[in-house]
């Protein structure tokens, strides 16, 4: 076994300064350069617009009572007028009300799926590439076996075995989800492994969590990012599939999936209970993906 | 393409098929839904479910169970299916031609549009083409497929009435030869069914084709204006040869490997996008028995699927794999990297 060291402070201090100079300089230039990508900047002022959303809701919604399970048999299926912008749905709720409502379930299903699926999934693939050998067959071979079956299948199936709810949902995504930042942080990891640095900080007695966690992760964080802005809205969009299908979200959330689920009985007369739903699912998802592209022409220097 | 090669990958299919097996068996044996009770429904006296599930073995040990379902695999028996009361694997049997039609079909609106669009938008870098297949791409891979689905029936079947609604035909179809509506109507040379069956499998089929042919379209482009930086298309045009020539039988060619790839990764994809677009389009195939089964605890049938569908995904995979040495002969399958 190598004797572990602590590395020499000096090394460290200059190395700091080096890149706190390099990032000072460049952030500024840097934020100009993402701010003239147009539809990247589009999808992050749409996405902090859904945020505030997600956060004040219950101060902006025009019928706060209609969130839950109030039935309004006075105005049930009315079009979209000046008093329901989007109309009511089946129970006499306001649309516009309930799909505001249910910013904070997609979107939080989104951050806390690819957040699980980052935890698991990034130190797992790391160790298999740094380690190589039978540890890295064993668990590229579980990553294969998780990829061979469909991502909504899997997810679908943990779901209902655990009980349809947005909850589990939620933990049956994360359960499929880590394979692709496994994947990812393998890719990186193998050639990020043989760069110079590596081989010097390991000589100067770094421990392996050291070179792992500290040297190489900072610097595949923006592959991890970029997947994660874009992988975002595919997990949005399965996730409203799941309770489309009825394994997600239980009545009477203002789940989206759920929503346009129920509104599919009332067409084609009343188009609107299934239309605007689905319509924020797609902006949302759109609005990701914009910040996704973005994010990548960024950092590969488009 | 040595032996050697494809044995080691036919190796790898089987463990990544033993490892999928295990996986779906101990989830749905460790995870709380209860199969007989969804099978028997709410007015099973509890000796009738402790009854049902000592004929379904559910009460032996877990490798145990998974022993007897194993061996029942080799002799094609995949155990009863709670949702439809018939054979897991008759049903599969009858329900996968018109999965696959389905896949196919959007795999082949997928290519043929994706690919030529993909072409235009790279020798036209920046015109009308690039800047429309940029926001058709974004579009592409950001709709909620049930959603897309549903509009479509209702602008294109019910509003305008010009395609049908749901299921896979609405006339007498032909005898099944390949179990493929649209093929066997066309041998049976009986162009009602064909136009109808064709008909129905349009929406369906669209819904599914957009976010691949939208990704296949933008790998084109980004690996079409890679190989235009190389100097032998700028070669080629200075000996006088047709543009279109240069860009897909030469360029094209060079460029395709990495969407070979691509498509690899979107069959799989392709197939769980499948359990909601047959679910909306009423469409009588695997993925929607799938669906069925899944959402009622029909733990046969769920693993029955899943099985049949990773032996689909990893099948295809291998074709593509060994599609790569046809259209790129520079690699050479099982040669040391």
């Amino acid at each position: 076994m190598t004797e572990t060291r602590p590395l020499p402070s000096a090394a460290d201090v200059s190395l700091d300064a080096v890149d706190d100079r390099l990032s000072s300089e460049q952030s500024w230039p840097g934020l100009r350069r993402f701010m003239r990508n147009r539809p990247a900047v589009l999808g992050s002022l749409f996405m902090l617009l859904m945020i505030c959303i997600m956060a004040f809701w219950p101060w902006l919604v025009p019928y706060p009572e209609d969130v839950a399970d109030a039935v309004n048999f006075d105005r049930m299926l009315e079009r979209p007028s000046a008093e329901f912008w989007l109309g009511t749905d089946e129970a006499g709720r306001d649309i516009l009300t309930r799909i505001m409502a249910g910013t904070g379930m997609s979107l939080g299903l989104g951050l806390v799926v690819i957040t699980c699926a980052i935890c698991v999934g990034v130190p797992v693939g790391m160790i298999a590439g740094y380690y190589g050998g039978w540890t890295e067959r064993i668990i590229m071979r579980l990553v294969d076996v998780f990829s061979s079956v469909p991502a909504l299948v899997l997810a679908l199936a943990i779901s209902v075995l655990l009980g349809p709810s947005l909850v589990n949902a939620m933990i049956a995504l994360s359960v499929v989800w880590w394979r692709v930042f496994a994947r990812i942080a393998h890719g990186q990891m193998l050639s990020l492994k043989t760069e110079p640095y590596v081989a010097i900080v390991r000589q100067m007695g770094a421990s392996d969590g050291h070179i792992l966690f500290r040297e190489i992760l900072p610097n595949m964080a923006s592959a991890i990012l970029v997947t994660a802005s874009l992988d975002a809205g595919a997990v949005i969009l399965i996730g409203t599939s799941i309770s489309f299908l009825g394994a997600g979200a239980n009545p009477p959330a203002a789940e989206w999936g759920l929503m346009v689920a129920s509104g599919r009985a009332y067409l084609p007369g009343a188009w609107w209970p299934s239309l605007f739903p689905g319509l924020a699912i797609f902006f949302t998802v759109m609005s990701l993906n914009m910040i996704g592209d973005g994010l990548r022409d960024y950092f590969s220097g488009e | 393409m040595r032996m050697s090669y494809l044995l080691s990958r036919l190796v790898q299919m089987l463990v990544v098929l033993a490892g999928v097996s295990v996986l779906v068996f101990v989830l749905t044996r460790v995870l709380p839904g209860d199969p007989v009770a969804a099978a028997l429904g709410d007015r099973a006296t509890p000796e009738q479910m402790a009854q049902l599930r000592v004929e379904m073995g559910f009460d032996l040990p877990l490798w145990q169970q998974y022993g007897n379902f194993v061996g029942g695999l080799f002799s094609g028996d995949m155990g009863m299916s709670f949702v439809e009361k018939r054979d897991v694997s008759v049903v599969i049997a009858e329900r996968l031609p018109a999965t696959l039609e389905l896949i196919f079909a959007a795999l082949l609106i997928a290519i043929a549009v994706g690919v030529p669009l993909g072409v235009l938008a790279a020798v036209y870098r920046n015109g009308i083409v690039d800047q429309s297949s940029r926001a058709v791409a974004l579009l592409g891979v950001s709709f909620p497929q049930f959603w897309v689905g549903i509009m479509l029936q209702l602008g294109l079947g019910l509003w305008l009435a010009l395609l049908p609604i749901t299921g896979r035909s609405s006339v007498p179809m032909p005898e099944s030869i390949t179990g493929f509506l649209t093929i066997d109507s066309l041998i049976a040379l009986d162009f009602t069914a064909f136009r109808n069956a064709l008909m129905h499998l349009i929406c369906p089929a669209l819904v599914l084709a957009a976010g691949p042919l939208a990704t296949i379209m933008r790998m084109v482009r980004a690996n079409m204006i890679d190989e235009f930086e190389k100097p032998y298309p700028e070669l080629a045009r200075a000996l006088g040869m047709h543009p279109f020539i240069i860009n897909f039988k030469y360029v094209l060619r060079n460029a395709f490997t990495p969407t070979l790839t691509l498509i690899g990764f979107l069959i799989p994809i392709m197939i769980g996008s499948s359990f909601v677009v047959e679910k909306v389009f009423a469409w009588p195939g695997l993925a929607r028995y799938g669906a069925d089964a899944i959402m009622g605890n029909d733990l046969n049938g769920v693993i029955g699927i899943t099985l049949v569908i990773c032996l689909f995904v990893v099948v295809l995979n291998l074709v593509v794999d060994l599609l790569y040495p046809i259209i790129d002969p520079r690699i050479r399958l099982g040669a040391e990297r």
